[in-house]
């Protein structure tokens, strides 16, 4: 797992890249909390990159999404593959997260 | 072959010389003999070392190059091969001094290279710097061991509460392989009543002790059939019962995926629910060629996510041939050895679906192992279980 954490106009962009899983995944909440307690921003999780996602993934997405929300930021997904979609959309996912199409949907939005 | 402090304390450093010349077994035996917590062992004989090292178990070996009857870095292989001394830190000492000898020792094996015959400080400093390293990995190990043991512990625990298979209508075969991490898989199934069959499967999310304490909980939670003002036989009513119960905030962040369902002998109906679990694969029809498949899902979201969240109970009937397999993401999100890419839901699917067809098939672990040879690995990554119902 890699993770790209840049910022455009006022959005805190986090790029995945490989497998968010029991073993990656906590690498990337201490990296996404540290840069989204410093930045103060709205969040998008660019997915294009993500091949795979478990359940201890979803559950570091959920809290991340808590989190942004509950400091009055918007947070969102975008670029989900097809096999990452289906676990967003086994899970129930989709329905409780703001999920766009591609970045620049996204950026739209935000 | 002499012998010096054959019984050394717990922490002590333990030393074996390998090496034919006895003057060099007397220089080393001069150098340590100021150090009381350093014992001493030497060997001239490299073909009946390793029983020697075997026996007297040092913490770090020290050894000649060349030696008339064994060419050192066969030694350090030797020694690289030997269960008792394949970790153990290896200081070749040796009279030559070109870099591509040194190079060939480390590529053998070992760990250190001293150019005979050094300084007394510096063997010491050395000795003791190689046994450190050794006894903190030997902790190391012990400690894993430990835990280990102690998840394989949980695991049993875990496997304890599952049910027994039933042999009456509706009958169950299950498979259950916790992970070596351990993951928060359980499932179950009991009468709520002489008409109402429940059956259930959930997978707590992330691996280890934590995932494994909330699945128990939830699973006990569902065998005591104690959800308050809850009607077990409604799986919607039991799933919102469960996300009200069982919020992640107050659960260390966990949240769980399941699968619920009730099966009306007199209807012959199922109905059913799902958290953000994998659909249930039904297999149901006349008889086994003209079955059809179905994928049974409601859409809702994992349990514990998110308050208020609403839950869907959908309804199939069950004909004459139907059987049920409800099942963890474990047994289908594997890597396939021969492409390196993600198996797929749908191949599980096609998998089971020709299982339950198959009127030869008996076995549940046979789903099981042919997913095993795919990945080419006899340990599941994530929790495996499958769950059959036969109606």
């Amino acid at each position: 797992m890699n993770i790209t954490i840049n910022k455009e106009d006022r959005v805190l962009i986090a790029s995945i890249e490989g497998r968010l899983d029991a073993a990656t995944s906590p690498d990337m909440e201490t990296q996404m909390n540290e840069a989204i307690e410093k930045e103060q921003s709205p969040v998008l999780l660019d997915l294009a990159s993500l091949e795979y996602i478990s359940s201890a993934g979803l559950r570091v997405i959920l809290s991340l999404a808590k989190k942004v929300k509950s400091s009055g930021h918007l947070f969102m997904l975008c670029a989900l593959q097809e096999s990452v979609e289906q676990i967003f959309q086994i899970s129930g996912f989709v329905g409780i997260l703001n999920i766009a199409a591609n970045k620049e949907a996204a950026l739209g939005q935000m | 072959m002499t012998t010096s402090n054959t019984q050394p304390e717990k922490d002590m450093i333990k030393v074996l010389l390998v090496d034919d010349q006895e003057i060099v077994a007397e220089a080393v035996r001069d150098a340590l003999q100021d150090e009381p917590d350093i014992a001493f062992e030497f060997c001239s004989d490299p073909v009946t070392v390793i029983d020697v090292a075997n026996k007297f178990r040092p913490t770090v070996i020290l050894q000649d190059l060349v030696m008339p009857d064994m060419d050192g870095l066969t030694l350090v292989r030797f020694f690289r091969a030997n269960d008792a001394t394949k970790e153990v830190p290896i200081v070749v000492l040796s009279s030559k001094e070109e870099p591509a000898t040194k190079a060939e020792s480390f590529a053998s094996g070992a760990n250190d290279y001293l150019v005979k015959f050094p300084d007394k400080l510096e063997v010491i400093a050395r000795l003791r710097y190689h046994s450190k390293g050794y006894t903190a990995l030997l902790q190391r190990n012990k400690a894993y061991q430990a835990l280990a043991k102690e998840l394989a512990e949980a695991a049993e625990y875990v496997i304890s509460l599952l049910p027994a298979p039933l042999d009456q209508t509706p009958s169950t075969r299950w498979c259950f392989e916790p992970s070596t991490q351990l993951g928060g898989d359980s499932f179950g199934y009991h009468w709520i009543d002489t008409e109402h069959f429940a059956m259930y499967l959930l997978d707590v999310c992330g691996h280890g002790v934590g995932a494994a304490l909330l699945s128990v909980s939830v699973m006990n939670v569902l065998r005591s059939q104690s959800l308050p003002g809850v009607d077990l036989k409604q799986p919607s009513e039991v799933l919102l019962g469960l996300n009200n119960t069982f919020k992640m905030e107050r659960h260390n962040g966990m949240f769980f995926t399941i699968w619920y369902g009730v099966y009306n002998t007199q209807k012959k109906q199922l109905c059913y629910s799902s958290g953000g679990h994998p659909p249930a694969i039904l297999v149901n029809g006349p008889d086994p060629e003209h079955s059809e498949i179905k994928l049974l899902t409601s859409q809702g979201v994992v349990i514990g996510a998110m308050p208020d969240m609403d839950f869907r109970t959908e309804t199939c009937s069950i004909d004459t041939y139907s059987k049920l397999y409800v099942y963890s993401d474990g047994a289908y999100e594997i890597t396939v050895k021969s492409t390196g890419k993600m198996w797929t839901l749908e191949d599980f699917t096609n998998m089971v679906e020709a299982y339950a067809k198959d009127a030869s098939a008996k076995d549940i672990r046979d789903i099981r192992d042919q997913i095993s040879k795919i990945q080419d690995k006899e340990q599941f990554d994530d929790d495996f279980s499958l769950l059959e119902v036969t109606f």
